[in-house]
């Protein structure tokens, strides 16, 4: 057939003006908004560029970007999770509950993961099957999640130090880079091959974009969902077993609190649309670093926690802003 | 110097990559009908959208009712006298049928709404369009699409509009509400409210348009009087050549069905109060129509076969054995393929890209251990495109950027590189142009002559005579009769309509 295929236009002036900036901007905002941060970190604090602030900054980042690249899943998919940081506070108090009990450092953990990931299932279950809106499934687990993490750890506070946890938590490979770095990285390059090239990703996509449309081709809506908050569950427990590793202490109360918000907050400045159907991983991982160096910068120049709130907030709005043409 | 109602001059409209308008004019007169005309991705729908402002124009101006024009909200539009029935509907399925035509303008008592009266109004406006029987108080979304279309035009009639924009309203419609909107259109001229109309259904053009304004790749051909026009001419400015091959539609001759094996098998087929002891079945090559009134239950016997919806009583048989399914998933893997009339609800992934809305019912086929291959995707995105003439900018155009053809075209391309054993066939060509339509009937009865069993639902009457071995006729939830290849025509289809009801009554009667 030979029909009308779209003429392409040529570059002209006014073509710049009325297209490229609003692309730009919504495609990249979220880079463009870390450039302009790192700019600012670099005039405010010289000694920003040193490998010290790098590690720590980065090492700060680690919960927070595990979390929400499985936040960015689950927004793909048409959900939300606000369980992640009552999870985290689950799999940490199973974890050092089994340690402190005589079980294994390692089965310990093994056992904090899949606890964690119980919690993903149990949220894909009921989404999936019983149609309840993700929001208030994620809540209830939120609440009673952190009431049975309390429980399950005796003592408020338990200390680590001098247990392989403490180790693990400072481990450096080779001497050198943190382990968390590593495992940071592992994780981003698996949730990329994910995102980029797995059948999985393409379904979750599908349910976030069209649910009934996806039932339609034949994705299986079930597991994919419950995948979804499966692998969620699991990037928590890696996040909260490494933060107590870290600090070589629990306490259930803490662990994970309000990281919910950071995550959204990351996927939303990263450029994923909450009505579903696109992941975009490189946009969390920048949104991510955003939100902790806003916090880090906040610090640097001793003003108050506070403001660094605010200022999240302001990003928050900025992204959202140059993206609303999606 | 005449005045019109509308001036549109000089219209430009550019998408990233891609001229949509460049230098289209529409003048609307008061009280006509007028048709806009063009093929799939002409850019009819993007003039549409500028003139109510949900695109931002580039270029040009706009006069409406003799005073310049730039809208910049829903409510805006409306006030100034424009009602607007959108291609894709934008009702909302989960409110019911009466606050999807009052919402937004409720009939109020002392600032609340009242909604006895809203309730009352409903039911007459509907009473009026021939739908006495929709529950006016249950969601919009149990309703067929064409019952949602008739929703979206009682609503835009019910505006108080001196032009009352239709983008392809009677795209699910059958014969019987085309001719009820028809009256509905008269009665609108006679109070001297002006029309667009868009359709490509040319026999529809003819009935009812005064004049029409035709595009062409986003350019404006002319404007002509429907009287100087003849079919042939129009689908010829169209389309920019000499349009005798494509109008040429002859009944289409099958070959190699010889050997054909009953692919389905269903008996007594039972559901709710809709679906009633329906039997059919299905060989392989053959193309099986259903025919049938709004409501007739057409649809529902495709989502019974295709395991969307299970039947309370009945059974069915896939390749000789008997097939239980739970989902749509056990359908397709038993060889189903199923292409919904509903495109914007149970089609589309609007956010993601041409390519994945294609191949996601083969996605299973063309990865190994859960890993995509990217490049087989791109190809069979890439032959599919070519294939049917699909107008885009790329595999990686979102699609909810295709103008809605095309985005048909895509749903069908779905179905067709699955090769399934048995596909049912929603309203296949909805929204489809001309040309285009001609080429997926051919594509449709090749695919059959390849030994594929298609189940065909239309509610246009000339396609399934073009297409179908056999018709089975529903009516209120039954079957009431099947028509043999010799036996097939519009009158023997119609009676078996009239028949059906009238059996049923005696049935039933007092
Ligand atoms: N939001 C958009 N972004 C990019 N391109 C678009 C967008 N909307 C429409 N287009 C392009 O503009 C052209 C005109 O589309 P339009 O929807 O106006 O066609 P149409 O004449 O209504 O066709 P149809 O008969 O298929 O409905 C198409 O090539 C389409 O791909
Ligand atoms: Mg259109």
């Amino acid at each position: 057939m030979d029909r009308n295929v779209n003429t392409p236009i040529n570059t002209s002036t006014g073509w710049l003006k009325s297209i490229a900036w609003a692309e730009i901007l919504g495609n990249y905002g979220a880079q463009l908004v870390f450039l302009t941060l790192i700019a600012a970190c670099a005039l405010s604090t010289p000694k920003f560029f040193s490998l010290g602030t790098l590690e720590i900054t980065l090492l700060d980042v680690f919960p927070v970007m595990l979390v929400a690249l499985g936040m960015t899943l689950v927004i793909s998919s048409g959900g939300i999770d606000i369980s992640v940081g009552a999870i985290m506070a689950i799999s940490g108090a199973v974890t050092v509950a089994l340690y402190t009990s005589g079980v294994g450092w390692v089965l310990s953990m093994g056992c904090g993961i899949g606890a964690a990931a119980l919690c993903g299932l149990f949220n894909g279950v009921l989404i999936s099957i019983f149609r309840i809106q993700p929001i208030i499934v994620t809540l209830v687990v939120m609440i009673a999640g952190r009431g049975l993490a309390r429980r399950i750890q005796v003592d408020p506070t338990t200390s680590l130090k001098s247990t392989p946890f403490d180790t693990l938590g400072l481990y450096r490979i080779a001497g050198k880079v943190p382990v968390q770095i590593v495992i940071m990285l592992a994780v981003i390059a698996v949730m990329l091959f994910v995102v980029k090239k797995t059948v999985f990703a393409k379904n979750t996509e599908a349910i976030g974009d069209n649910p009934r449309a996806a039932r339609l081709v034949g994705v299986n809506t079930l597991t994919t969902t419950v995948g979804v908050y499966v692998v969620c569950g699991v990037l928590c427990a890696i996040a909260g077993i490494m933060t107590i590793a870290r600090i070589a202490q629990l306490n259930a109360v803490t662990l994970g609190g309000f990281i919910e918000l950071d995550a959204i907050a990351a996927v939303a400045i990263g450029g994923t649309p909450f009505s579903g159907g696109r992941a975009r991983i490189l946009g969390t991982i920048t949104g991510a670093i955003i939100v902790i160096l806003v916090g880090v910068i906040v610090g640097l120049n001793k003003m108050p926690d506070d403001y660094a709130k605010v200022f999240k907030a302001l990003i928050i709005v900025i992204a959202m802003w140059a993206q609303r043409r999606k | 110097m005449e005045h019109y109602l509308l001036e549109m001059k000089g219209i430009g409209k550019t998408f990233p990559g891609v001229v949509a308008l460049d230098d289209v004019s529409l003048f609307i007169r008061y009280g006509e009908v007028h048709a806009l005309m063009g093929e799939n991705g002409a850019g009819k729908s993007t003039l549409i959208k500028v003139l109510t402002g949900i695109y931002p124009r580039d270029a040009g101006e706009i006069r409406f009712d003799r005073n310049g024009f730039s809208p910049t909200g829903a409510a805006q539009v409306q006030q100034a006298g424009i009602s607007t029935i959108y291609q894709e509907l934008n009702l909302i399925p989960h409110l019911s049928v009466c606050e999807n035509i009052f919402i937004g303008r409720e009939p109020k008592t002392r600032g609340l709404i009242d909604w006895k009266t809203a309730e009352k109004r409903a039911k007459e406006i509907l009473t009026d369009m021939g739908l006495q029987e929709v529950d006016v108080l249950g969601p919009l979304r149990k309703q067929s699409v064409a019952t949602q279309q008739m929703v979206a035009i009682a609503r835009a009639i019910s505006i108080d509009a001196k032009l009352v924009v239709m983008d392809e309203p009677t795209s699910s419609l059958s014969e019987k509400e085309v001719q009820t909107l028809f009256r509905v259109i008269e009665t609108l001229k006679e109070q001297n409210i002006s029309i667009i109309f868009i359709s490509h259904k040319l026999d529809e053009v003819f009935e009812i348009c005064d004049r029409a304004t035709i595009l062409r790749d986003g350019r404006l051909v002319g404007q002509y009087s429907i009287g100087d026009l003849t079919k042939l001419k129009l689908v010829s400015l169209m389309i920019g050549r000499d349009a005798t091959s494509v109008l040429g539609k002859n009944k289409s001759v099958s070959t190699g069905r010889e050997d054909r094996q009953v692919v389905l098998k269903a008996t007594n087929l039972s559901r709710a109060r809709r679906t009633t002891e329906i039997s059919i079945d299905i060989n392989s090559g053959e193309i099986v129509g259903v025919a049938g009134l709004l409501g007739s239950g057409r649809t529902e016997l495709a989502r019974i076969l295709f395991g969307d919806e299970m039947q309370d009583r009945g059974r069915i048989e896939i390749g000789g054995k008997s097939a239980r399914m739970k989902s749509p998933r056990d359908a397709i893997r038993l060889g189903l393929g199923f292409c919904s009339e509903d495109r914007k609800e149970e089609g589309l992934f609007p956010n993601m890209s041409v390519m994945d809305n294609m191949t996601m019912a083969v996605l299973p086929e063309l990865s190994k251990a859960g890993v995509l291959s990217r490049r087989a995707q791109l190809e069979i995105a890439q032959s599919y495109i070519d294939k049917m003439g699909i107008a885009t900018s790329g595999p990686n155009q979102p699609m909810k950027e295709l103008s809605g053809g095309n985005q048909q075209k895509v749903l069908l391309a779905r179905w067709l590189c699955k090769n399934p054993m048995l596909m049912i066939l929603d309203e296949p060509t909805r929204g489809i142009d001309v040309g285009g339509k001609a080429e997926i009937e051919n594509l449709i009865t090749e695919l059959a002559g390849d030994g594929v069993a298609i189940l065909m639902i239309s509610s246009e009457m000339e396609e399934l005579i073009r297409s179908c071995d056999r018709i089975a006729v529903l009516s209120e939830g039954r079957k009431v009769g099947e028509l043999a290849a010799k036996e097939i025509s519009e009158e023997h289809i119609m009676q078996l309509m009239a028949h059906g009801s009238d059996s049923r009554e005696d049935v039933h009667g007092p």
